[in-house]
């Protein structure tokens, strides 16, 4: 269990505070109305990711994991990471330099020439773990005014939530539930689709280096979403949440008819809560109105 | 073409283990990993192929290909794979063979350049102002603060990642597009 369960360093990462800021408010706003306390991280830098850093040198990728990490040990918090790439690669590393002494040291080395330290004391959680196993399905319920009754929601869980399971233990990798019983406190319906645990198409460098491609990945992604006629795509990490929004929308020009609405789910988790919807749900490339409007009753 | 089992190409296999894919020997060509890979049917990256290429010490047809930048970092095929043999981590570990050679493709130098000058891999300028538009509060993170950004810039400096991914001082970034992530 965590240091404290209402207490959290909050490592909003990159996507989210600088392209999608309406979930940040929505994060923290929904948190602390279910009263958990989260503070900020100064300073922390991206996690990094695994299609840069990673994927030249283990070492340039642990030191600045291991940078973000010392920022929330002097916190004394343990993280709440609300991006399922900066989950993976943070608890990984916070994983590696536990467990390796001879890592540690040599991060600590490097550490040492800006002043900080990484010692080893704190954990790292996914938000959806936090909102499911430290807050509770019932807590969820009980603080939301606007059931979303009828609505059917088609969940994806993204890779680096689920896998690789032994290091990230956050859900069954074959056969996840925590995202989907969080969707359903919310009333809605979390429908079957095929391959639901199938990449977006966005990671490792993919939406970078070959538009085409990625492209190719979500539109199948996408095939299987719709056969399940679903009202919107609910996701808890920001960049599959790009890559369905704008990713829809790129294939939107190519002709394509594909138009789901997509939401972060304390977006939804908010507007349940009353919350409005220019600070927590304004800002997306694929529209979303028609469904607040239908379900929510706001423009 | 012709392949002589008993005199392969060890080096390529030694360099995979040392950087990161320790279990590659245990792969026996099953398929599981394939089977499951988001990618393996719309690119060149065979993910069970490239196991096997390892194995065989054809390291001219991997690198030269650059398949291995298209893997997604899914972990799939790390996650099913009934040897454990770690299919991911022997990606990782030819990524980083292919950088020590310079090859490396513009999305991740791009994408570290950003993180490297910005503390970020995205811009910042413009996510300031979407934050003013949905009343976020200010920014605190690494692109608030110059001197976070040099805490960044002095602990990369310290590892091999500057060279490898082309890190450049005189480096702008190239748009507002979010171009590679996780
Ligand atoms: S890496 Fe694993 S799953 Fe893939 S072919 Fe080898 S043994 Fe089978
Ligand atoms: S990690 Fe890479 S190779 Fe493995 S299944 Fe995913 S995309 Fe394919």
């Amino acid at each position: 269990m965590s240091l404290h369960a209402t207490d959290y360093a909050l490592y909003t990462g990159c996507i989210i505070p600088l392209r999608y800021p309406d979930i940040e408010n929505s994060i923290r706003e929904t948190m602390s109305l279910l009263g958990v306390n989260v503070y900020d991280m100064l300073g922390a830098g991206c996690c990094p990711p695994g299609g840069a850093f990673w994927s030249v040198e283990e070492m340039s990728g642990l030191v600045q994991s291991a940078r973000n990490l010392s920022i929330a040990e002097s916190m004394s918090k343990d993280v709440m990471a609300v991006c399922n790439g900066c989950f993976c690669y943070l608890k990984n590393s916070n994983m590696l330099l536990k467990s390796d002494q001879e890592k540690r040291e040599k991060v600590n080395t490097v550490l040492n020439k800006i002043g900080r330290k990484y010692q080893g004391t704190i954990s790292v959680y996914h938000l959806v773990e936090v909102l499911h196993d430290h807050i509770g399905i019932e807590k969820i319920k009980q603080s939301t005014k606007i059931k979303l009754d009828g609505a059917k929601a088609a969940v994806h869980y993204g890779c680096h939530l689920l896998r690789p399971s032994d290091h990230l233990m956050a859900e069954n990798p074959e056969k996840p539930h925590k995202l989907d019983a969080l969707v359903e406190a919310l009333g809605m319906e979390s429908v079957y689709y095929p391959k639901k645990l199938s990449c977006c198409g966005a990671g490792g460098g993919m939406r970078g280096n070959n538009p085409d491609v990625t492209l190719r990945i979500l539109e199948k992604k996408l095939m299987n979403i719709k056969y399940s006629e679903p009202d919107c795509i609910v996701t808890a990490c920001p960049f599959c949440f790009l890559q369905f929004d704008l990713g829809q929308k790129g294939l939107r020009d190519r002709g394509e008819d594909f138009c789901i609405p997509v939401f972060y789910y304390n977006q939804l988790l908010g507007l349940s809560m009353g919350l409005p919807k220019k600070r927590i749900a304004s800002l997306s490339e694929t529209p979303r109105d028609g469904f607040i409007k239908k379900f929510y009753g706001v423009d | 073409m012709k392949i002589v089992l008993n005199n392969t190409n060890k080096e390529l296999v030694n360099k995979v283990i040392e950087y990161g894919g320790k279990r590659v020997y245990e792969c026996f060509q099953c398929g599981m990993c394939a089977s499951g890979c988001p990618v393996a049917s719309d690119t060149d990256h065979k993910i069970k192929r490239t196991m096997h290429q390892v194995l065989l010490g054809l390291d001219e047809q991997i690198l030269d290909k650059k398949a291995i930048w298209l893997c997604t970092t899914c972990f799939m095929c790390l996650e099913r794979c009934p040897q454990n043999a770690g299919p991911t981590e022997v990606v990782f570990a030819l990524r980083r063979i292919s950088a020590e050679k310079g090859i490396i493709p513009e999305a991740q130098i791009e994408v570290a350049n950003n993180i490297y000058h910005l503390g970020h891999a995205v811009t910042v300028q413009k996510g300031i102002k979407l934050r003013e538009k949905v009343d976020a509060p200010p920014l605190t993170t690494a692109g608030a603060n110059k001197k976070y950004i040099h805490e960044i810039q002095k602990i990369v400096d310290s590892t091999h990642a500057g060279l490898l991914l082309k890190i450049r001082k005189d480096w702008k970034p190239k748009g507002d597009d979010v171009i590679a992530c996780d």
